[in-house]
């Protein structure tokens, strides 16, 4: 199954270039934001590799290749869901590599350094998207569900930067306060760890759902 | 003699098109021709043997083995070559393998390798770059790399200039040198299938016509050509596709007593060819004789 | 061992190739216990179907000339030169016997016939 998630890294080279590209600018211009900017670029980049990497699939036909070998759907679907997180690392990995450029060359901007909280939400971010994403996908193949992948797009993106934004500013925010005091007790790291186990579990029941979904389709 | 494919009673219903309860079975160690005129099922049979389409009813077996039950081991022991290049255009024929091959439980890389070597193919070529005989070709090669025991093609050779068909002819020759082995080949250029095929199974508008030896088919049929008025003088129970013209009519006799009763009567008398065999037994629905 | 294989001739191809082997065993151009290729190579060479040659072999062997031994292949029989010389005199008084309905239909005597005949066997 590694060769598949290789497989859609191979078939997005010239994706990659673009990506540095993309970080570079993403967060220079989200230089003000705070926490949300590597929240928001990790919702990108990974919504691009998916993207490109699902626009292949369709473009090659290729799922009439992968079901005349002996691979099970259910290893073909698990490969794209685990590719999600080989891009979230891509993505933090070539943000780290931009802060630390920045940090030996004297440039006239500062980006926020990534934080275990923008990682977090990133994540989260992620799952959630991909996992609403691709069951979407594996029953109505690419073109269809492009609009759908879009709007998710959108919505994730914008969201994340301003629920980031909306919790770090807002400290007094009544809601705020109901949901901190909910989770009274529980240190920061703790209800992270929460949130991302909740986000996990979304995406598993998202995985059988794609797999059934998967299932059923005929080439 | 086993058999390397059975296929019993499938059944798959489309809007427009019927595979209507079809059954045939292939011995292993020989070749066995697909024919018939586009849109008959060839292509849908085939997907239902890889389960790509699911079937509505009925059994098909690869070695024995349930295409179902027994997806995976199934799979391992068949190559598949059809008829467009379903691989990423960007990635190269090196790329491409290095996804492939972990796979296939008997990959043999040595014999891809030696393959590769054999058909010319640029290993850091990309996919889109190759010409449609090349892409063929890897397919092939791919296919031919994993010990598979039957080798599935659903019109390999449509758009392909003669000396790659010969060149891929060739290699299917190689291939049937196991007798363990089999090719079940599905084209409607019946021309490839003339000399190499050792059966024939033709299918027409969802329905299996008949499903024999070539030799056989070839020896009990035979194109006729006569006056029209032999029509009425000799029993033509037996002839199809008749086409009349001015000039008398043409029709294949599907008995050799009835091929003679013409030739007694003046009539000429030519060997088919696969090609007139399906075209006369297509025609036949639209004669009037 | 040549073998010609014609696509226009009428005759199935099994026979022709049956036929070439038959002759071949007759002239002594194969030796007795001689292997033959498989039926798998020579359909190869030939490019026609293995099961085109797998009814030639099976012809010759029906007829005796040539012995199949089972995962060693074939081999020409050991022939039996009085058989041999006796269906071939079978096929010499077959093709008289029409030479002579021929000949009374086109209403030859039979010194004509003789003559004819005497013609054909010093140029022939």
């Amino acid at each position: 199954m590694l060769n598949l998630i290789l497989k859609d890294i191979l078939i997005q080279k010239k994706t990659l270039a673009f990506l540095g590209l993309y970080i570079i600018i993403f967060s220079i211009s989200f230089q003000h934001t705070g926490a949300g900017a590597f929240a928001a670029i990790a919702v990108a980049v990974t919504y691009q590799m998916v993207a490109t990497a699902c626009g292949h699939e369709e473009k090659a036909g290729s799922d009439i290749i992968w079901n005349s070998m002996p691979l099970s759907r259910e290893k073909i679907v698990l490969s794209k869901y685990l590719s999600v997180f080989v891009y979230a690392l891509l993505a933090a990995l070539g943000y780290m590599a931009f802060t630390l450029l920045l940090s030996f060359v004297r440039l006239p901007f500062r980006i926020v350094p990534i934080t275990m909280e923008s990682v977090a939400a990133g994540l989260i971010g992620i799952l959630l998207m991909n996992g609403i994403y691709f069951p979407v996908y594996f029953k109505l193949g690419y073109m269809k569900a492009r609009v759908v992948s879009f709007v998710l797009f959108f919505v994730f993106f914008f969201g994340i930067m301003s629920l980031a934004e909306v919790v770090s500013s807002n400290q007094s925010n009544a809601l705020l306060q109901t949901i901190t005091a909910a989770l009274h007790g529980a240190s920061d790291l703790q209800i992270l760890f929460v949130m991302i186990g909740a986000a996990l579990i979304f995406m598993l029941i998202s995985y059988a759902l794609s797999v059934k979904l998967y299932n059923s389709r005929e080439f | 003699m086993e058999n390397i494919l059975e296929i019993k009673n499938l059944r798959k219903t489309f809007k427009d098109f019927t595979l209507n309860d079809i059954s045939f079975s292939l011995p292993k160690g020989y070749i066995t021709g697909f024919i018939g005129p586009n849109g008959s099922g060839k292509t849908t049979t085939i997907k239902l043997i890889m389960n790509l389409l699911k079937k509505d009813g009925g059994e098909i077996k690869v070695f024995g083995l349930d295409h179902i039950r027994q997806e995976k081991e199934v799979k391992n022991r068949i190559g598949f070559v059809y008829d467009e290049s379903h691989f990423y255009e960007e990635l190269t024929v090196e790329e491409m393998k290095r996804i492939i091959a972990p796979v296939y439980e008997k990959w043999d890389e040595q014999q891809f390798q030696s393959y590769i070597g054999k058909f010319a193919l640029p290993r850091n070529k990309k996919i889109k770059e190759l010409s449609r005989g090349m892409k063929v070709k890897f397919s092939l090669a791919v296919a031919l790399s994993h010990h598979a025991d039957l080798l599935i093609m659903d019109e390999p050779t449509s758009g392909l200039d003669p000396v790659v068909r010969s060149d891929i002819l060739d290699i299917l020759y190689a291939l049937i040198q196991d007798e363990n082995k089999g090719v079940f080949f599905s084209t409607h250029i019946t021309s490839d299938l003339d000399r190499i095929a050792d059966y024939i199974v033709m299918i027409y508008n969802g329905e299996i016509l008949f499903c024999t030896r070539k030799d056989e088919l070839m020896e009990n049929h035979a194109v006729v050509k006569g006056n029209l008025s032999l029509l009425d003088t000799v029993r033509s129970r037996n002839l199809v596709g008749i086409r009349k013209s001015s000039y008398g009519f043409d029709a294949l006799s599907t008995d050799k007593g009835t091929a003679a009763a013409f030739a007694k009567e003046g009539a000429v008398i030519d060997k088919p060819t696969l090609e007139d065999i399906m075209l006369y037994y297509t025609r036949k629905e639209h004669s009037h004789a | 061992m040549n073998i010609l294989i014609s696509n226009s001739s009428t005759q199935p191809i099994y026979e022709q190739i049956a036929d070439q082997i038959k002759d071949q065993i007759m002239k002594g151009l194969l030796g007795e216990s001689e292997p033959l290729p498989s039926i798998r190579s020579l359909a190869r060479d030939l490019h026609i179907s293995v099961i085109t040659t797998k009814r030639a072999y099976d012809e010759l062997e029906k007829e005796g000339f040539i012995v199949t031994v089972a995962g060693k292949g074939s081999f020409v029989a050991a022939q039996n030169k009085q058989l041999l010389r006796e269906s071939r005199i079978k096929i010499v008084e077959e093709k008289l016997a029409e030479a002579v309905m021929a000949a009374k239909s086109a209403e030859l005597s039979f010194p004509e016939l003789e003559e004819m005949l005497r013609i054909f066997y010093e140029e022939v």
